[in-house]
Parts: structure tokens; sequence; C-alpha cells
């Protein structure tokens, strides 16, 4: 029962993410923006639509869209949302898995990218995969921080009951939560790192990479695009609202704080201006840079 | 007496800066020079009590730092009633307030017993020396100033952060501590020796900057070589003797605490570097107000390998003071002459003083001596006291064999630059040049003290600088 | 019981410091010493509320450290600052990403070193330290690896912060009127630099003390 209930929420919940994003972003701009639903409109569009696939491309363009989102999902499977929800698979070193599935994930769109043949897919997929390469460190710091403080490898010990670590932790988990925020917004390719909605040939990065696939492949990447963006926003979530409580409020609180979560990234997105290319290394190895801080902090705290 | 001492220079200063005439500005320099030279002969005779519930006495050692601090400050405000008249026009009353506030900064330095205190005495002291140096408002200048700011405020900071550190040591069971000298000489061997260590690691790279030992000697070429060289002398033969008696309470507390072997090693090593680097830098050198600056990173060198070999080094070492202020007197006063009178600060640019400007011509060459340590004068008499400490211990000949090489490279290096600015031929038609009195008389004065402490020590200055050294030993 | 406070205001010093690594804009970095010097001041306080008495002496280090180093610092730096119309840090001698990831480097050997020198009394944080260390590198490495001379001086600042962290380990040691007479310096300090860069500016047209090398051998 509580396993069909988190499978729910993991399938059902995450277009709801951008949807609400796109509204935030609309209110900023005196609009009234697109409804919040939008995202499952345009996902059962593009299903009921056939595909058309360039001459060039092989099987491997395909598949990009399939293992990208099989990832995806399998990744989401590692993940607790809470106390009354533990992740459907758990076990020690679980979050070395996840993170490389989000790898793996990437890895996949990014051969479908270039099996395409276009040199403008090309350029997207050298960028996607220089930025994230940077991204990665201050995600794995984050995870090992995290993991020092709770003395686990498994994402459902670290991220669920109650949070006692705050209190000793607290400063540490802040500079935690900025990092994992730059990450995210980094790897969903969001303001201030990349615009989703912007298709300008010179400034796009991922983007760029999906413009060939169209029809259920697209549905598929939207879906997986929503699902990654709920993942990492989930892990925030839960180190951020450490709260447990029965299980329907539970579920409430946790669907809250994803909302929460969605309207700071709405917020970002309409407050900061897009970063000029050559200054988002920096910025990710400024989050970087917070995450060892923060596991600077922890390891002299673990280990008084 | 002592609060008279303490507070006339910064009075003064007040007066100095009031809407009067330059030329009052320079008598008000002169009377309080002067009754400060008068007034600390006279702690000689009569040691002054404490003020200000004992931050501020004058012991042995700050009284053998004040002394040639004041003789130096006297010196220089005669000769600057020369120097000013020939210089370009412009207002004296800063120059003349930053004179005496920093007059008044070095005598509190000599006299605090605090180390708090102390250091903000000779951050004082560093931060009035900047308008000092940026007197002749050139590009060039400037640009001394500014290095000289940045890296002395960074040197100065690592020798608070050094205080600290200090205090930290000196934690005692219920959680207080202390930075007063005595108590922490007392405290001896219940200091913690990690933080201890450290401490006099940054106090030695502080105070270190702001002698001018090498490496952090970056700024003293340029300050020197562009500040106007009375200023330069002033510097060189007061404000590093004051920094280096920060070092030196630093050495006496590690001696104390048991730690003497520690200090003595990077205190030996610091001094051998410096003259390495002074004489590597001396030969060749172009500009002889920088050949000084090196010079005198020379004698910093000396001062603080000395004070690495126990008692017999720190005599060496606190005689060594006396005469590196007078010499420093003679020299940069002397140079101050050529550059008015030859215009140029370039060794290939002065020739033929001894013809043309000869008692400016004289005091170069008895400088020049004085400065090598050449027998009849006092820096012999030191230079040789640290050389016998050195080879006393038993232990290795090797400081005191570089030590001996490198004073000879430079002496070699020295003569060979300044000698034929002295000697020299220059074209016949070029007469002599005028040489006012005012310039000439006190590094006169200067070169005859040089003269006489190094034939004769008068027994109560021998007594201090004994009482002086064997705080230094410990126990 | 940690101190929940102290700990928040510790790290938000340091973050501060991190982030003026990382940015270009000389305003940005003269602000973000501001900050942290307010979070400095705030530690004096927050150290004491543990024990639950508020002595005199902590709300003098508050208030002459709110009055010299969150105002009166900031408004000299920023006025000479308009005089010079630099506003950005254009060529340093490292990267910004590079100098960032320096940064980050010296903060573990910050933490690494603070384990090596363990305090004879328990600091009120065990933070204090290795942030106080941190402070001090990050400070240096502006010092040395940037060219504007009003960074420089913000560099010395932060390097100035973190020796005030550590002086408040032992609140007691040094007398009011030295304390005085130390801010009283760094202020003193700060307005004679301030002077020379107005001067630099007007002798030479920058204030790239880069650029000041007619100077040596």
């Amino acid at each position: 029962m509580r396993t069909a209930l988190h499978l729910a929420i993991l399938m059902a919940f995450p277009p709801l993410l951008p949807g609400v994003i796109n509204r935030v972003k609309a209110a900023f701009a005196g609009r009234r923006g697109p409804p919040v639903l939008q995202l499952y409109f345009d996902l059962w569009k593009l299903l009921r639509k056939g595909a058309v696939y360039s001459t060039t491309t092989t099987w491997i363009f395909r598949a990009g869209p399939v293992v990208t989102l099989a990832a995806l999902l399998v990744a989401a499977l590692l993940l607790p949302l809470g106390g009354g929800l533990p992740a459907p698979a758990a076990f020690p070193g679980d979050v070395v898995l996840f993170a490389y599935l989000l790898g793996a994930g990437r890895f996949a769109t990014v051969l479908a990218a270039l099996d395409t043949g276009s040199s403008f897919e090309g350029m997207g997929a050298s960028r996607e995969v220089t930025f994230a390469a940077l991204a990665e460190p201050a995600l794995f710091l984050s995870i090992a921080g995290l993991a020092l403080a709770r003395g686990t490898l498994s994402w459902t010990a670290m991220l669920s009951g109650q949070m006692p670590a705050w209190h000793l932790y607290g400063p540490a988990f802040a500079m935690l939560i900025g990092a994992l925020i730059l990450v995210a917004l980094a790897e969903n390719s969001r303001i201030p790192f990349d615009d989703p909605n912007t298709h300008l040939e010179l400034t796009m990065v991922h983007e760029v990479m999906v413009l060939d696939h169209s029809g259920p492949d697209f549905a598929l990447i939207l879906y997986g695009a929503s699902i990654k963006l709920f993942l990492l926003g989930a892990i925030i979530v839960r180190l951020a609202f450490p709260f447990e409580a029965s299980i329907r409020a539970h579920v409430a609180l946790f669907l809250a704080g994803m909302i929460v979560f969605a309207v700071v990234v709405g917020l970002v997105e309409s407050t900061f201006a897009r970063l000029r290319m050559n200054r988002i290394p920096q910025i990710l190895i400024a989050a970087s840079v917070f995450a060892a801080l923060a596991m600077a902090v922890i390891l002299i705290r673990v280990n008084a | 007496m002592l609060a008279t001492l303490l507070l006339l220079p910064p009075i003064a200063a007040a007066v100095s800066l009031a809407k009067i005439s330059d030329r009052l500005r320079l008598q008000i320099l002169r009377a309080a020079a002067f009754v400060h030279l008068g007034l600390s002969i006279a702690l000689w005779m009569r040691p002054g009590g404490e003020l200000f519930g004992g931050f501020v006495s004058l012991d042995a050692v700050g009284l053998l730092v004040l002394s040639p601090t004041s003789a130096l400050f006297a010196g220089v405000s005669v000769y600057l009633g020369g120097y000013l008249a020939r210089a370009e026009r412009r207002s004296h009353r800063i120059f003349i307030a930053a004179l005496l506030v920093l007059e008044g900064a070095l005598t509190l330095a000599c006299a605090s017993q605090h180390l708090g205190l102390f250091w903000v005495a000779l951050e004082t002291s560093t931060l009035v020396s900047a308008p000092l140096i940026y007197f002749h408002h050139t590009g060039r200048a400037l640009e001394a100033t500014w290095k000289y700011l940045i890296v002395g405020s960074v040197g100065i900071a690592l020798a608070l952060l050094g205080t600290v550190f200090l205090a930290i040591a000196a934690t005692n069971p219920s959680g207080g501590s202390t930075l007063w000298i005595r108590d922490l000489t007392a405290a001896g061997a219940h200091l913690s020796k990690p933080w201890l260590h450290a401490a006099f690691v940054l106090l030695l790279m502080g105070y270190g900057t702001k002698m001018g030992l090498a490496p952090m000697h970056a700024w003293k070429p340029d300050a020197y070589g562009e500040a106007p060289p009375p200023v330069a002398g002033l510097m060189a033969g007061t404000f590093t003797n004051c920094a280096f008696l920060g070092v030196l309470r630093a050495t006496q507390i590690c001696a104390h605490a048991g730690e003497a072997k520690f200090a003595s090693s990077l205190l030996i090593l610091l001094g051998l570097v410096s003259l390495a680097v002074a004489a590597v830098f001396i030969i060749g050198q172009a500009d002889y107000r920088r050949l000084l600056a090196y010079a005198s990173v020379e004698q910093m060198g000396v001062l603080v390998f000395g004070l690495g070999f126990g008692v017999l080094g720190a005599q060496g070492s606190l005689l060594h003071v006396l005469n590196n202020a007078l010499n420093k007197g003679i020299l940069f006063l002397a140079a101050g002459n050529l550059l008015q009178l030859y215009g140029t600060s370039a060794i290939s640019g002065v020739a033929g003083a001894l013809r043309r400007a000869p008692a400016t011509g004289a005091l170069l060459v008895v400088g020049l001596f004085a400065a090598v340590g050449l027998p009849p004068f006092g820096l012999f008499i030191s230079e040789f006291m640290i050389l016998r400490a050195a080879l006393a211990g038993g232990a290795s000949a090797w400081p005191a064999a570089l030590y001996l090489g490198l004073l000879a490279v430079i002496f070699l290096g020295m003569c060979v630059a300044i000698l034929p600015m002295a000697q020299g031929e220059s074209s016949p038609r070029e007469g002599p040049l005028p040489e006012p009195v005012s310039t000439i008389l006190p590094p006169f004065a200067f070169a005859a003290a040089a003269l006489i402490l190094g034939v004769y020590v008068p027994p109560p200055m021998a007594r201090l600088i004994d009482s002086a050294a064997r705080q230094m030993g410990g126990g | 019981m940690t101190n929940v406070a102290l700990d928040i205001a510790l790290v938000l010093a340091l973050v501060l410091g991190i982030a003026s690594l990382g940015t270009s804009r000389l305003g940005a970095a003269i602000r973000y010493f501001s900050m942290q010097a307010a979070c400095v001041a705030m530690v004096p306080l927050l150290i004491e509320t543990r024990s639950g008495e508020l002595s005199i002496h902590a709300w003098f280090l508050f208030a002459a450290t709110m009055v010299l180093k969150v105002a009166g610092v900031p408004y000299f730096l920023n006025r000479s600052l308009r005089e010079a119309s630099v506003r950005t840090e254009i060529e340093p001698l490292i990267g910004f990403g590079t100098t960032l990831g320096i940064g980050g480097g010296l903060v573990a050997l910050s933490f690494a070193l603070a384990r090596q020198l363990p305090l004879p009394q328990k600091p009120a944080s065990d933070l204090l330290i290795p942030i106080a260390f941190s402070l001090l590198m990050i400070g240096l490495l502006l010092i040395v690896s940037r060219t504007k001379a009003v960074t420089q001086v913000v560099g010395y600042l932060i390097m100035e912060n973190g020796i005030f962290l550590f002086g408040l380990i032992l609140i007691d040691v040094f007398p009011y009127l030295i304390e005085i007479g130390v801010l009283l310096d760094l202020f003193v300090a700060v307005f004679v630099m301030g002077i020379v860069i107005f001067h630099i500016n007007r002798a030479f047209d920058h204030i790239d003390s880069h650029q000041l090398d007619s100077l040596k051998d």
C-alpha cells in the first residue's frame, strides 16, 4: 500500500513542477501564464503523435530517450520521500548508484544527440558534458557530507527519520542546501545556467540536444526532465524540512515542500539573469567549494 | 620624567599642526627632539619609574634602543634645516607633525611592557611613516609608499596574530591569560609549546618584515630609495631597531620557556639569508640609496644572527643596535647631501665628492668604513663579539664561517660602489659645491660617537648591555 | 551543547570570504567585507550568551567593530572607489575559478591546521579556530592574486577579521585602551591606504598596483 502510494507520487507528481515554475515566472512578468497542468496536456498530446526520424540516425537515437527515462526512474526508486515512505529499493551505497544513474541518463541523451551527426547538437552535447563534469564534484561532495553527518551510505537512512543533526550541523546543512540548489539548477538546465525557454543557438546548452526528437520520444524526454527536477528537489526538501508526521500529513507536507521548491526555482528564474557561458564554471566551482566547506565543518563535529 | 618623554612629541606634533610658519615648525621639532634627547640621557643616570599602571616603563633593553633613536632624531632635526631649505617648496605641516608622532610612537614602543601596547605603538609608527616616504610627491615615491603600506600592513598583521598566539600559549588553567612581558617570561615552561612555536614564527615574520629581514625586505629598497634620505636614515636607524625590540622580546620569552634552541635556529637562518640577499644585491647596485637600503638589510641580518647565540651573542647584538643607528645616521645624511648636490641617486652620476664637497666626501668615506666594520669603529667591535659568540658554543662552525664570508663579500661590494663616488675624477671645470653647516654637523657628530664606541664603551652602558643580554639567556 | 547562532555567524563569515574571492566587482567585495565584519562583530556577544551574562567588554567590542569596520572602513573604501571610477577587477593574476579552487584548498588546510593546534582551553565553538585560520588565508590569497589596490585592501581587512576571531578566544587579555588602539590603527591604516589609492589614481590614471613596477633591481 505504502509502496503503491510512493510510486504514485513518483510517477504522477513531477510534471506538476514545471507548471508551477512557469506560473511563478508568468506572475512575475505580469502575465497569467499557461495552466499549471500544461505539461500533462503536452505529454498526452505528444504521446498520441507519430515520430519523425532522420535517415542519418541509428537505433542509438531511438534508444536515447527510453534509456534516459529508465535510468531516472530507477534512480527515483532509491530515494525515500520521508519517514513513512522509505525508498522501494535501499541498500548501503545506493547513493553512489543514484549519482551514476543520473550520469547514465545524461550519457544516453548525449549519445542520441551526437548520433544525429549535426554539429549544432554536437556543440550542445559538449557544453552539457562540460558543465555536468563541473557539477558532479559538487553533487558528490554534498552526498559525502550528508553521508558523514548521518554515518550511512543509503538514501533511506540519510533522509528519513527525524533529523537530529540540524542543531549540530546547521550551518553545514545550510551550505549543503545552497550547493545542492546550484547543482539542481545546473542539472536541470535552469536559469542562471541555461534558459529552458530560449532556442537561440549560441546560448543553448541542454535544449539543443533534444531538438531532433519528436512525438512520444519527446514526451519521454520532457517527462524525464521533470522527474530529474523532482529527484534533486526531493533531496533538498527532505534536508530543509526534516519533519516527521503521520503518513497522510507527511505526504501533504512533503508535497507542499516540493511546491515551495518549485516556487523558489521560479523566483530564481524571474530575478536572475542568465550567466555568460564563461562564468558558469566559476559558479559550479563555488558550489563545490561550499559543499567542501560543509564537509569540513561536519568532519570537525563528527569526530568531536 | 618618563611621562614628559612620552607626551612631549605628540604635544609638539599637535602644536606644529597649527597655522604657524614652517620655520617655527622646524624650531619646534628641534626643541622637542633635543629635550627628548636630554631626557633620555637623564634616564641613564636615574631610571624612571612606572606609568599607567605599569604599562609603560623603561627596562634595560628599552633604554638601549631608545637612546640611539632619540639621538638620531635630534641629529636629523638639525640636518633638516639645511635639507628642507634646498628641497622644493611645499608645506611642511604634515611632514613635521608625522616626524614628531613617529618619535612619540617609537618612544612608546621602547617603553611598553605589554605586547599589545607594543604592537599598537609599532603599527602607529608604520602608518605615520607613509606621509614621510611620500614627501616628494613623485610617482616613484607613491609606488614605494604603496608597497611599504601593503607589505608593512600584512607584516604587522602577522605580528598581531603572533601576539594573540602568545596569549593563547599562556592560557592558565582558570582560562585567563596575559600579554605582560614580565608574566610571560615568568610563566616560562608553562606556556603551551605548539602555540609558542607558532607565535614565535609569526612574531619573527611580522616584526622581521618591519625590520626588513630577507625575504620580507621587498619594501625596503623601494622605500629607502624614494623617501627623503634623512627620513630613510631615521627609518633605518630607529624604526628597524624598535621592530628588532619586538623580536628581542619574543626571543626572551622563548628562552625563558626553555625553547631557546628553536628560536636561535630560526634567528640564525633568517640572519644568514638576509646577509646573503644583501650581498647579492649590493654587488653591482647602480643606485646608492638602494645600496644603503641593502646595507640596512645586512645590518638587520647581523642583529638577528647575533641574537641566535645566547647571552654572548645578545651582547653583541645590543651593542650593534647602537652602532647601526649611528652608522645609518652618517651614511643616509651624507647620501642626502650628495642627492642635493649632484641631483641624482645613480652611483655613476657621482664622482669626486672628496674634492668638490670635501666634508660630505669625508663623511661618505668614514661612513663606509664604519658600515663595513673596519677596526676603529664600533661596528667592528659588535660584529666581532657576535662572531666570537658564534664560535663559542662549541657547535658547528658553519654559521660563523658563512657569516664571515658574506660580510667579506659585502665589504668588497660596498667599497667598490662607494669609493669611486668619493674619489673618482670629475672634470676640472666643476667647482666646489656649497655645504651648509647644518647638513654637515650632525653626521660628523654621529661619526665621532661611532668612533668613541669603537674604542671605549662607557661602564654604565656596558652594565646595561650586560643586564639586558642576560634577560635573553632565560632562567 | 553547541551554539547554533554562533556557528551560523562564523560560517556566514567564511562564506562571505569565499564569495569575495569569486567576485570581480570591487563594490561587491567591499560589501562582502562589511557583511563579514558584521558577522564577526556578533561573535563576542554570541560567545557569551552561552554563559548567560553579557559583559560590557563584549558589548564594547561589538559596538567598536560595528562603527569602525562595518560602517567606517567601507565608507572610506567606497569613497576612494568613486574617485577612482574603477568598478571591476578585470585581469586578476590568477583567474577567479582558480582562486576559488585554491581558496577551498586553503580552507581545508586551515581545518587540518586547527587540528594540529589544540587549544589549552576548549573554545566556545570548535569552528572558531579553523574559520579564523581560513579568513587569514583567504585574505592573503586576495592580496597576492589581485591587482587592484582596493581589492588588496579588502584582502588585508579580511585577514584582520581572522585575527580578530583569534583574539576573541581570550577576550580579556587585551585591555580596553589597547583594543581601541588596535581598532583605530586598523581604521587609520585603511584611511591612509585610501588616500594613497586616491593619489595613485591621480598620478597614474589607474589603481592597478600590478602596474606599479618602475622600482626594481
